[in-house]
């Protein structure tokens, strides 16, 4: 199998200590584990090697795009065209409800005003491509195109167009990786739509359905209820849909009933997802970006003027626009 | 000529082509049965040129390969240098053993990296992998062959 040539110069050639070099490469090893599990001074180390993994990276998905391409150049134009009609019904439909949306959200802000509540706070979220998947099954995250240059921090929640995906936990130049709320390290807080009582959904490993954990047996759930994202614990914003109740098992004698629910969010199908900002830092560095809806602001700022707002995130010109890149 | 210096291009190459592979997407189903790409070729490397490609390059790929898969760094590196040495250990053998044979061991060599690195995994967080790691390794036992084949060609015409 191996070419005559170099056969007898590499047979008896070895490099001198073999056992030390082993030892030597183990002990770093080992002191890189603890250096990365315990503090964060690699992170740099880690975004400059995978910022210039990027190339190939890009390369690898190409077969996939080469794909999508041919898909796109044999699509025909009357299936094109119906696809256009189609979208254009829809986006009416979602442009109807956006209208009465500004008036609604006008109005709960006030009341929550009257009942001296903090204001409800809409998110502004960019359109980000997503780039490539975790090549182990059993660590699930995606790659987006989106990074440090455009303003990506860690801890930030991706949605996709039915539901919440997951949050980025590491940032490069140019690509962020994202967890998915069904890897087995994942738990995101939750409420039940129906009538608001919150759990945690915990991902499994397993995409196509989520656990969720120490639901009283008595609880008030049913198959078929939506979870959305409750907010707590300030990660994700207040309100996505998360998923949706699919089986309920009770175990008498037990304190606590197995919920499992479906995920909301394709996560292995979508490829368009949007990336969610809330805070205001990351609002300026976007704002060149985004496209705003100035009629909502209006009528918020003239209902914020006189009320009480203490805390810095309330900044009424920052929170109450919604924006939409790219759509 | 060729004794002497060894064709850094090649194993450029055979290392960029590994990567690739190893990231490419795979649909759902077949994602549990994806070759340890860079460990083949880190081992093909090993025994073709074991005075040059060594333990410090071991150590280098497991640190690309952290940064790939986003585990810790050090775990990947850990698992290819233990799997380096035996290698280096075993290479005037394995040489001459039949395809077969040298697949099976490929089998176990693989079959320890993996171990390794998915040990450590749950070590370090939660985890519950069962046995896929021996599909891993009775792919990468049987990509064997034919990656020898391709490797030798490429090393051949770019000698």
């Amino acid at each position: 199998m191996f070419a005559k040539e170099s056969l007898i110069n590499t047979i008896f050639v070895q490099g001198p200590y073999l056992g030390y070099r082993l030892a030597m490469a183990l002990i770093f090893s080992v002191i890189l584990i603890v250096l990365d599990v315990r503090f964060s001074q690699l992170d740099p180390a880690r975004n400059v090697i995978s910022s210039s993994l990027t190339p190939f990276q890009w390369l690898s998905d190409f077969p996939q795009k080469l794909s999508n391409g041919f898909t796109f150049i044999f699509t025909s134009r009357d299936e094109l065209e119906s696809e256009l009609d189609v979208m254009r019904d829809r986006m009416l439909v979602l442009e109807r409800q956006s209208q009465k949306l500004a008036s609604v959200t006008a109005e709960l802000n006030r009341l929550r005003e009257l009942l001296s509540a903090s204001r409800l706070l809409d998110e502004g979220v960019v359109v980000t491509e997503l780039v490539g998947a975790s090549p182990d099954p059993n660590n699930q995250f995606i790659l987006i195109d989106k990074g440090l240059n455009d303003g990506v921090l860690v801890g930030q929640a991706v949605l996709d167009a039915n539901g919440l995906m997951g949050q980025v936990i590491e940032v490069n130049e140019f690509r962020s990786r994202v967890l998915l709320i069904s890897d087995n390290r994942h738990a995101v807080p939750v409420q039940v739509n129906r009538n608001g009582m919150r759990a945690i959904a915990y991902g499994v490993g397993s995409l196509d359905h989520l656990e969720l954990g120490n639901v009283p047996d008595t609880a008030d759930v049913q198959v078929g209820d939506l979870l959305v994202s409750s907010g707590l614990g300030g990660r994700f914003p207040q309100g996505y849909p998360v998923a949706r109740i699919s089986q309920i098992e009770h175990h008498p004698g037990q304190a606590f009933a197995t919920v499992n629910a479906k995920p909301e969010a394709l996560l292995n199908r979508s490829r368009l997802l949007l990336l969610v900002f809330k805070e205001q830092v990351a609002r300026e560095v976007l704002s060149s970006d985004l496209v705003d809806q100035e009629s909502q602001n209006g009528v918020l700022d003239a209902s914020m003027s006189e009320s009480l707002m203490s805390s810095e995130s309330l900044d009424a010109n920052a929170d109450s626009q919604r924006s939409v890149e790219g759509l | 000529m060729m004794t002497k210096s060894m064709n850094w291009f090649v194993v450029a190459l055979t290392f960029v082509a590994a990567m690739m592979l190893e990231l490419v997407a795979l649909p759902d189903m077949l994602s549990p049965f994806r070759p340890e790409w860079l460990v083949l070729t880190q081992i093909y490397w090993l025994l073709r040129r074991p005075d040059r490609v060594g333990i410090a390059s071991a150590f280098v790929i497991g640190i690309v390969m952290d940064v790939l898969t986003g585990s810790y760094f050090g775990v990947h590196s850990l698992a290819l240098c233990i799997v380096s040495y035996l290698v280096l250990g075993i290479h005037k053998r394995f040489r001459m053993f039949p395809m077969a044979k040298q697949a099976f061991v490929i089998f176990v060599l693989s079959g320890i990296q993996l171990l390794i690195v998915y040990a450590m995994r749950a070590a370090l967080s939660v985890a519950d992998n069962g046995f896929d790691y021996l599909w891993q390794a009775i792919i990468s036992a049987l990509v064997w062959p034919i990656l020898v084949i391709v490797y030798d060609r490429l090393a051949f015409t770019f000698r």
